[in-house]
């Protein structure tokens, strides 16, 4: 994936040419949609959610400044939409925002009997859903831009030294709650 | 507890979806049909009696003999002015208020009303 062929093909579009942003979905539909996936966990909602972060990469095409890439500004405004899109309307496993004690309480709840280390594993990334909004989104992306604290927080838009510290604390919660949510 | 190495593992191996095969077709659709959607019509039927009064207004104080025009006494105008926004700057805020609680009321239900799995 170049810059330059995203330059290009976004120079067309503002040009008029509506089918370059075709170019624009197929190379980036894959990360946009497992994004989506990993803030919601359901395959059908990510699509939707996808599709409406093109929709407006696509409306607000013209306000993208280059001195950014353009992955960045895309990841930045799908990152946006997301979030607002699961306060709007909660996974079914996360809570709306009732922070470490709504954990607690669905730890409880969640406790499975863990066959193997890939269910365990489930488990544990679904978890990740369950904590507080601000660690959740900060470990969403941190695992999602493959441990790039400086790409989190420019999707994020907060310094990388927040990241750093949400990412510690999130980790932390989520350490401490999970032999109750694994049963162990 | 979980240690570091395995959390961090079972976050980081997670295998990738792969988006639908009529992925690009549906958002191209909604991309074309956005790009092709007519323009909103501007509201000329709610919007007229607006414009007209602005151009009686315009053509008033175009041609309109100023010189009969007594000088607006301002100050009596804002001590009459006065008492009368009070009052409904009073009752704009209590209304304001009433709403914002009812608006945290319902939003409270809501949360309380969601079921989580």
């Amino acid at each position: 994936m170049s810059a330059e062929e995203d330059e290009a093909d976004v120079a067309r579009v503002l040009a008029g040419d509506v089918s370059a942003f075709e170019t624009i979905v197929r190379r980036w539909q894959h990360p946009l949609v497992n994004l989506a996936y990993r803030f919601c966990r359901d395959r059908g909602r990510a699509e939707d959610m996808a599709q409406e972060a093109f929709l407006r990469a696509y409306r607000s095409l013209a306000s993208w400044r280059r001195d950014a890439a353009f992955s960045t500004w895309l990841f930045a405004l799908a990152t946006n939409l997301y979030r607002s899109e699961i306060r709007r309307l909660p996974p079914l496993s996360a809570p709306l925002d009732e922070g470490v004690a709504t954990l607690d309480r669905r730890a409880a709840e969640l406790i499975v009997p863990i066959v193997d280390e890939e269910q365990r594993d489930r488990v544990i990334r679904r978890a990740v859903l369950a904590l507080p909004p601000k660690y959740r989104d900060v470990l969403t992306l941190f695992y999602f831009h493959g441990k790039d604290i400086a790409a989190s927080a420019a999707s994020l838009g907060v310094p990388q030294g927040t990241v750093k510290a949400r990412l510690s604390r999130g980790r932390d919660i989520l350490r401490s709650k999970l032999p109750k949510l694994l049963g162990n | 507890m979980m240690n570091q190495e395995e959390l961090e593992r079972a976050l980081a191996n997670e295998s990738d979806i792969v988006p639908s095969s009529g992925f690009v077709a549906s958002v191209m659709d909604a991309v074309v049909a956005e790009a092709t959607a007519p323009p909103l019509p501007f509201p000329w039927k709610r919007a007229w009696p607006f414009a007209a009064g602005f151009v009686v207004l315009l053509l008033s104080l175009a041609f309109g003999s100023h010189a009969a025009t007594p000088v607006p006494d301002f100050y009596a105008w804002f001590k009459m002015i006065v008492p009368m926004a009070t009052g409904w700057v009073a009752g704009a805020l209590a209304m304001t208020f009433a709403l914002t609680a009812w608006s945290l009321y319902v939003a409270v239900r809501l949360k309380a009303d969601t079921t989580y799995v």
